[in-house]
């Protein structure tokens, strides 16, 4: 089954992916978290309708998932994939509608009554956006999304409000990082309306050092979508020639190549790989990849292993329920397949 | 307060003013309270509902910004009211040519009730 995160993306040296989200509402409802089954329950048929049986001119075919009737460990997954935030499932009050490669899904009574997702391997807004927007044109025509001319698309929260729309790209910048930089870029930005903040790949884990970083828009509301997603295209490509930049000097330094060496050298031989120092690894050994240290593998590779090895993930393409030694163990089967 | 008292004091304050206090949203019941105190909306109607109370809400978020981004429908085939409208002005246009002003009124009204009535509601 092919997934988004396995492509070789556009700039993936740097760019691991590209995410666009579009948050909207259906009238005469009240927002979900104001809403009773009843309405859950209309709203989710509504969309469920728009979407899949009545509308040949979607051009997709979805899965569906509701949170109320979701196993744990698929519910799980589904975060860990990214396709829903780890709340999600346990509120046990929402659906979930996703393509067989998940590049593309609705999220139905989350924080709206329906938010479109995409998601794109490396730098892709423009076609990420292309494709959120059109799929809303279609759903509009059903749904009628609430809309006020002043206000732009009417979100539950007021900070949505406008275009409704949430664009980012997660960048890997170890160099920058390493150089001091990053607060400095971060605060000349918020003048602009974007945002760029640290996106641990395991946010429970508080001593992960993966350097990465999503940088997002702000402003939806007096801007139109084409400029924030040019605004944003724009400083991306500014911090991918600054990170580039710094990688030739990382590069040079017998620290960072050692760093990287030990990285492969544990992948490499381990007999047990624990979720928790995978990302460290793979993080450094994708450096070493993009700063030509280490050939014979792309870092699209390096993305794939870190979304399906991670714990509810690998038991569902196990099949079976696994003890944390085993998962360990076949954690380190699986990437020495890939990593020779 | 006696109850005379209260009665008294009610009087004094503008009418518009005493029906603020327990408005809720029609749609979804929501006071204007609810909405502060959780920092969301509940449904889209209490944009309408509590427009100008949100207003200050609004702007701490977004400054004086007013949409300028995509619209819905705007893509699609227009709407058989916009043929309405382009016949109707012409034809204003033909009755003020030829003064008949009686007809000009006529169509001025249907023309003012098509361009406030058209559009989306939330």
């Amino acid at each position: 089954m092919h997934k988004w995160y396995q492509e070789a993306g556009e700039q993936n040296d740097v760019v691991i992916s590209t995410r666009v989200r579009l948050a909207r509402s259906l009238p005469g409802y009240p927002y979900p978290k104001r809403m009773n089954a009843a309405g859950r329950q209309q709203v989710e048929q509504m969309i469920y309708e728009a979407a899949t049986n009545e509308n040949a001119a979607v051009g997709h075919q979805f899965a569906y998932w509701r949170m109320e009737d979701i196993g744990r460990t698929d519910g799980l997954s589904l975060a860990e994939r990214r396709l829903v935030q780890p709340d999600f499932p346990a509120d046990r009050m929402g659906g979930l509608l996703v393509t067989q490669d998940e590049s593309l899904s609705l999220l139905v009574n989350g924080e709206d009554h329906l938010r479109i997702q995409v998601f794109r391997a490396g730098m892709e807004l423009e076609s990420a956006y292309a494709e959120a927007d059109h799929l809303d044109t279609i759903l509009d025509k059903e749904l009628h999304f609430a809309f006020d001319p002043k206000l732009g698309y009417l979100t539950q929260d007021p900070a949505n409000l406008g275009t409704g729309m949430r664009a980012s790209v997660l960048l890997h910048l170890p160099a920058l990082h390493e150089s001091g930089s990053i607060g400095r870029i971060a605060a000349g930005l918020a003048k602009l309306g974007l945002v760029l903040e640290e996106e641990p790949f395991d946010p429970s884990n508080e001593e992960e050092q993966t350097s990465r970083y999503l940088l997002s828009n702000r402003l939806t509301l007096g801007l139109n979508e084409e400029e924030a997603l040019r605004n944003l295209k724009s400083i991306a490509q500014q911090l991918l020639v600054q990170e580039r930049t710094a990688r030739l000097s990382l590069a040079e330094k017998l620290e960072m190549q050692d760093a990287v060496s030990r990285a492969l050298g544990v992948l490499q031989s381990a007999k047990m790989l624990g979720e928790q120092e995978l990302p460290d690894l793979l993080y450094r050994v994708r450096l070493g990849i993009a700063a030509g240290l280490i050939s014979g593998v792309g870092v699209e590779k390096i993305d794939a292993l870190l979304m399906e090895l991670q714990p509810a993930t690998l038991t569902l393409a196990c099949g079976r329920r696994l003890s944390q030694s085993q998962r360990d163990g076949l954690r380190a089967e699986v990437v020495q397949r890939v990593l020779g | 307060m006696t109850p005379h008292r209260q009665e008294e004091a009610k009087k004094r304050v503008p009418a518009h003013v005493r029906v603020v206090v327990d408005v809720h949203c029609p749609v979804c019941g929501a006071s204007f309270d609810d909405i502060v105190r959780s920092g969301r909306a509940g449904c889209a109607e209490c944009y309408h509902t509590f427009s100008d109370r949100l207003k200050p809400v609004i702007e701490r978020i977004h400054g004086e910004a007013v949409h300028r981004g995509k619209v819905p429908g705007a893509n699609l085939p227009q709407p058989r009211q916009s043929s309405q409208l382009v016949v109707k002005r012409r034809a204003l246009r033909e009755a003020i040519d030829t003064q008949n002003f009686e007809y000009a009124a006529a169509l001025r009204d249907q023309i003012k009730a098509l361009e406030e009535g058209g559009g989306r509601h939330a």
